[in-house]
């Protein structure tokens, strides 16, 4: 079993969020909590279904991520390393693009 | 160009207030994401990977100066100092935030600009060759043809709740930069050897997940444009047949192909 963590985005601004251990939702997924058995799973699930009828976020999903040797969180598929790194090309002034390294496989 | 009267004016400032109360409702859970989703759909309020995105109609790709500041204030307080000028000629902001956008709308209705009817299944921005009128290459401007259908089009009681978006594009040059045969209407002004003005109808086109070229559905020659109420018609005419075409029993049985080879 893949581990997991649980992301959203935040009804106010539409951003992208993960849960953190102190079940707050952070804009860094380098902080989201990683689930690595059932009963952790389960859990977020329920969190995330609390959160979203407590109309905090939307667009619910828990998803699968590595834990790489380096201790970083890597998602699986690439829109979520898209998701969680930003655009991949220059788009704005002050808004650095995602790293290559932190999206390709 | 278009030009709002009173009627206009009216309208948009109603359906901006109107969202006002919706997304405060949403905000405070008064109404779900459920409730809430097919309304900012209409008001051309996506959520994507990283943020909600706001699109912006510029009809057939005609604006003002005034209109293309007001956007740049749109971008610079709201956004992150930039916009997305997209293929049909519509203008999409990627990081508004939900409670900023009534305000944003508010902003964009004081220069005659909206968000209505951008997103979702409905009749999108008609869209035209974007050097209309300047063309040396073009019969005829197309840009009054795309009014006509614009207008015609908006909130048209028949085709606000479709069962896929419906596009519709207008050329006026030989050259087609409009891209009619990827729409699911495709006009394009041509005038007969008698000198006549009038339509090749192309229909069914359209990219995404099925991408298809349209098919030549014929042409329809009317009277010359000094006559200007029977090529109007014929827009609005050949327009209402296809799109009603699409609203027919099965329609709705693939939406992952363009409209009208559904």
């Amino acid at each position: 079993m893949s581990a997991k963590v649980l992301t959203a985005n935040r009804l106010t601004d539409g951003l992208a969020v993960w849960l953190d251990a102190n079940g707050r939702w952070t804009r860094n997924l380098q902080h989201a909590l990683v689930a690595r058995h059932d009963a952790a799973i389960a859990s977020l699930d329920d969190i995330g279904k609390r959160d979203f009828s407590g109309n905090l976020i939307v667009d619910v999903a828990v998803i699968d991520v590595e834990e790489r040797p380096d201790g970083r969180i890597w998602p699986l598929r690439l829109r979520e390393r898209i998701r969680a790194e930003g655009p991949t090309i220059p788009y704005a002034a002050g808004f650095e693009p995602a790293q290559p390294e932190n999206v390709e496989a | 160009m278009y030009r709002y009267d009173e009627f206009d004016h009216d309208f948009v400032r109603e359906r901006v207030g109107q969202f006002t109360d919706q997304v405060e409702r949403r905000l405070s859970g008064e109404i779900t994401e459920d409730q809430f989703k097919p309304l900012r759909l209409m008001n051309g309020v996506y959520l994507q990977l990283h943020a909600y995105m706001l699109r912006i109609a510029v009809p057939y790709g005609t604006m003002n100066g005034r209109q293309m500041r007001m956007l740049a204030h749109v971008a610079r307080k709201y956004d992150r100092g930039y916009g997305h000028f997209t293929t049909r000629q519509n203008i999409q902001f990627n990081w508004p935030k939900l409670e900023d956008i009534p305000a944003i709308l508010s902003d964009l209705a004081t220069v005659e600009m909206h968000a209505i009817q951008t997103s979702g299944n409905c009749i999108r921005n008609v869209t035209a060759d974007h050097f209309s009128g300047a063309a040396a290459d073009e019969v005829a401007d197309p840009r009054p043809y795309a009014e006509i259908l614009r207008q015609w089009s908006s909130l048209h009681p028949e085709f606000s709740f479709l069962p896929r978006k419906f596009k519709i594009a207008v050329t006026g040059a030989e050259r087609d930069r409009a891209a009619i045969q990827v729409h699911d209407i495709g006009l394009h002004l041509k005038k007969n050897a008698a000198g006549e003005l009038g339509f090749a109808v192309y229909v069914g086109g359209g990219q995404g997940r099925t991408p298809m070229i349209a098919k030549r559905s014929g042409t329809s020659f009317r009277r010359p444009i000094f006559w200007p109420m029977q090529p109007r018609s014929c827009a609005s005419t050949i327009s209402t047949a296809a799109a009603t075409t699409n609203t027919r029993p099965g329609s709705r049985s693939s939406c992952m192909r363009p409209a009208l080879m559904s």
